[in-house]
Formats: C-alpha cells, structure tokens, sequence
C-alpha cells in the first residue's frame, strides 16, 4: 500500500499560538483515518494545511505524493474537502452549486452531468436538484457538500467536523454516505470531529491536543493500550463531589453534574465503594472505550467553547443583518 | 459511474480551457446571483428615477446663468443634460463597489473558501469577480441611459457604443478599486483563508 498522506514535522503558530507542534503521520490510501481532538486542538489548522489553504511554517506534507506547497494547484486537483462551516452559495440552486464546482475543476460537461446525477441520487437529493441552497436544512447541506467534493472525481476526501450541529439522525446517515463511497471507489477519507463515538468505525485514529500528536492507531490498540475502566459516579451530596474531587485531584472530571473517574481496576473500585458507597446516589462502570483513551492521554474530557466572532457574525447575518446578503 | 469515473479519472479540461471555464463559472455566478437580488435590481431602478426624474426634472429652472434676475452667462445645457452623465457614473459605482463588498460575504459565509481551495489560480479568480461584477455595474449603467429621452438628449448609436465602452472602462476600474477593501479590511479572519499562491 502507498501512503495517500504524509505529513512530516509540521509546524504552524499564529503569533505566539502554536497551533501545531512537530505534527507527523502517514495515512495509507482506502483509509477512513480520523483526527479525534477537543475544539482548538489544531484539527482545522492541519486540515488546511493539508487541502492548501494555509502554509505550514515548517515541515512537509505531500497529498497523492504531491507536495502542498510547491505544487498547490495540482495537490487541490486530487483532494475533495468539506470544511466545516457551510461553504455553499445559498442564493444558487443545488444543481448549480455543484457545477460551478465542476466547471472550475474543468470537469467536461457530459462527464458533470452524469456525476451530478449520480452522486446526487448517493446523498438522496435528486429531487432537491432545483431548489435554492438556502432553503435545504442544515443536514441536507452538508450532504450537498460532500457530494460536491467528489464532483472532480478526488480519491482523497477531508471532511472537517462533518457532524457538527446535526441532529443524531443526519450525523447517522452521513456515515452511512460515505460508508457507501468507500465500498464504491478508491478513496482515502480523513475526518475530524470532537464526538468519540463516531471514530469507532474508523480504521486508524489520531488523537491530537494542543498542537500535539498524542497517538495514532487503530481504536482497538489504542483501547488495549491506553483504555481504561471509567466509574461514572453522581453523588448524593455537592460535599460528597468535593471530597471525591479533592481525593482524586489528578483522576477525576466533572461532567453534566457527575464525576469521571479513572478508575485502575476492579480493586480501585472495590476501595473507592467501601469509601463512598453509602454517600452516592448512582455509580456506573465503563468498559475501556475511546472516551478513557482520550482521558488517560489529555488527562481531561473533550472541552467545550464560547461561539466564536464567526458564528456571531453568521447568526447575525442569518436575521437579515446585512442588506447585501 | 464507478467504472466510467475511473477511466476519465484524468479526463479534465486542458490548462486554457479551464481557465476559460473557472472564468465562465465565477462571472455566471456574480451574474445571477444580482438578477436573483431583488433588493439591488430595486436600488438600481430607483436611484436614477430619483436623480434624473424627480430632483433632475424638479432642479431643472432653478440652473439659469443668472444671478438677482439678471442674466450673466448663458449655460449650454439644461441641469439635467449637466448632470446625466453623473448619474450613469454614480449608479455604476455605486453598483460596482456594492458587489465587490460581496467578496467580505463570501469569505465570511465560507463559498470564497470553496473557490480559494480550487485548482484556479488566484488572478483567474479576481479577473472573474471583476468581469461579473463590472458587467451587473454596467448593466445599473444602461438602466440610466435608457432614461436619455427625459433629459433631452438625443444620442446616436455612435455616441451610445462610445458611452457603453466608457461605461464598462469605468464600471471594472471602479470594481478593481473596490475589490481593495476587502483586502485591506478585517486582516484578523485573514489567516483562516488567507490565499495562498
């Protein structure tokens, strides 16, 4: 197998950020590789860095062999990307959409036609064909836009955070979506998101914080290796939280009004049970899953943040704040 | 779809055609993206009706070479013939500048990223966003020509093909200056798709 993706000690910082920090990886072609990481972690950053947009500072990453940065334009003529805020023209109809997309890969017309056709009937919008973007749902866009990055016939596809903002039922089909893609054709897909329980079907995961590659391998080994069991305790009283904070400083975390802990085995549960038991209200034991991973790597839970001045500006541009738009 | 889009796997446009294509699909884009614009059509309708029309006609007797009622100087044009010329101007940059702002608003609701991750370079790019945009200007441009009968003037076809080419000189350097301010504007969010060459 050859490598559909190499990226070799890249770094990039914006002012006195890092954003990334000696990142290196290999992605082999047909892979579905997923980039698992809390929000600011450096996902987006590497995603494009990797589809052109951005230049690292240093270090080399080659797409399809193709090195980024001193052959943009025929990296960007292999890759399909979907970035993660909408990026379609809402004012256009679906159809059109997706061929000025094919238009400006210089897709030869009969050739767009019969891929639009087709790929539309792959994410079931055939018959949203002629209506305006801006009247599709959020779910349904996203799909238009995974469809549009295959337009051009890419084999390698980037999906940055594809799922965000959608409702369990869309998120469930866009991964049945690109199920189908890769049973179809060659193609290597890379993802990011923040939601673990989506990384379970991929074929390799590469954790990433703070700029930094944590691991990379299969979920199973990453499992085996870094999982451990999680009691998920909700106590009676907000004294009895401090206490078990305060006891375990460095092995617990609080989430939804219960805590996490990292638990070292059945003994640790037995001791923490003897300890506590008469004073909590509801203990739950997990299994080793990629959320413990994620924990005994971060040594915290995928965090939560602020909207951004772009989602304010976007939320106000949706109530008809500007005349132009 | 599978077998036939392996086989054309390496069936693009060749290097000009594309060029011409990427070209072709950004001015379209600009193009019916203003005929879909209710709003800008409006604008574009109403502000020579309100120059030529309403003050043009209104202004036109106070515009005599005469001060206290005694005639000084004998002025060669009526005040709307004066300022005609003006208004074709104004609406086409107004027009102009008016949409090569639109470039913030795709930036910032994602598609000039779609357009900046394309295998188009970036001078293709800009050229397309002119040439749609000065096209839309010119197009507010002919609107106020069309409104020539009211301010007495009497244009052969020679003087409007003149006009027209003045027209659309004036309506791509005016978007060329326009598409500045969103270069030189909000250079914070430039990093998150700043173009690469």
């Amino acid at each position: 197998m050859t490598a559909a993706i190499q990226v070799d000690s890249v770094a990039k910082r914006y002012g006195r950020t890092i954003a990334l920090n000696d990142v290196s990886f290999d992605v082999q072609s047909r892979e579905l590789f997923a980039l698992l990481g809390p929000n600011g972690a450096g996902k987006t950053t590497l995603l494009h860095i990797l589809c052109t947009v951005l230049h690292p500072d240093s270090g080399t990453v080659r797409v399809a062999g193709i090195d980024v940065v001193s052959q943009p334009t025929r990296a960007r003529r292999v890759v399909g990307v979907v970035f993660q805020d909408p990026s379609l023209d809402d004012r256009l109809t679906v159809f059109e959409n997706l061929n000025f997309h094919g238009l400006v890969y210089g897709v030869p017309r009969g050739l767009r036609r019969q891929r639009i056709d087709a790929l539309l009937e792959l994410v079931e919008l055939t018959e949203w064909r002629e209506r305006l973007v801006r009247t599709l749902s959020s779910g349904m866009k996203r799909r238009v836009e995974i469809a549009r990055a295959l337009i051009h016939d890419s084999s390698i596809l980037f999906l940055d955070e594809p799922t965000v903002g959608l409702d369990a039922q869309s998120r469930e089909r866009i991964w049945q979506y690109l199920g189908r893609l890769r049973q179809e054709r060659e193609l290597t897909i890379i993802v990011t998101t923040h939601y673990i329980d989506e990384v379970e079907g991929c074929d390799r995961v590469c954790i990433i914080d703070r700029g930094r590659v944590l691991a990379v391998n299969s979920p199973e080994t990453l499992k085996a290796a870094h999982g451990q069991q999680l009691l998920r305790v909700l106590p009676r009283e907000d004294a009895t939280m401090m206490e078990i904070m305060t006891a375990y400083p460095d092995k617990t975390v609080r989430r939804d009004g219960e805590i996490i802990v990292q638990s070292g085995g059945d003994k640790f549960a037995e001791a923490f049970l003897s300890r506590y038991g008469g004073r909590i209200r509801r203990l739950s034991v997990e299994q080793p899953s990629l959320e413990s991973v994620f924990l005994s790597l971060t040594g915290r839970g995928i965090r939560d943040q602020e909207a951004g001045a772009r989602e304010r500006t976007l939320a106000f541009g949706r109530q008809g704040g500007e005349h132009t738009r | 779809m599978n077998e036939t889009a392996m086989v054309a796997r390496d069936r693009t446009l060749p290097a000009l055609r594309l060029q011409c294509a990427g070209l072709y699909a950004i001015w379209f884009r600009e193009v019916k993206r203003a005929i879909r614009d209710r709003g800008q059509l409006i604008g574009g309708v109403s502000r020579p009706l309100l120059w030529v029309l309403i003050m043009g006609i209104g202004l036109n007797p106070y515009f005599r070479g005469e001060v206290y009622g005694e005639v000084r100087f004998v002025v060669p044009y009526t005040y709307l013939q004066f300022i005609f010329p003006a208004v074709i101007a104004l609406n086409i940059m107004y027009t102009s500048v008016q949409s090569a702002v639109s470039v913030i608003w795709d930036r910032q609701f994602g598609f000039l990223r779609e357009i900046l991750v394309s295998p188009l370079p970036r001078a293709t790019i800009l050229l397309g966003k002119v040439l749609g945009g000065a096209t839309v200007a010119l197009f507010h441009g002919c609107l106020v020509l069309a409104l020539a009968q009211f301010a007495d003037l009497s244009l052969s076809l020679g003087d409007v093909a003149r006009g027209l080419v003045l027209m659309a000189l004036l309506a791509f350097g005016s978007h060329h200056s326009g598409s500045l301010l969103p270069a030189a504007s909000a250079p914070s969010r430039a990093s998150a798709c700043s173009p690469m060459p």
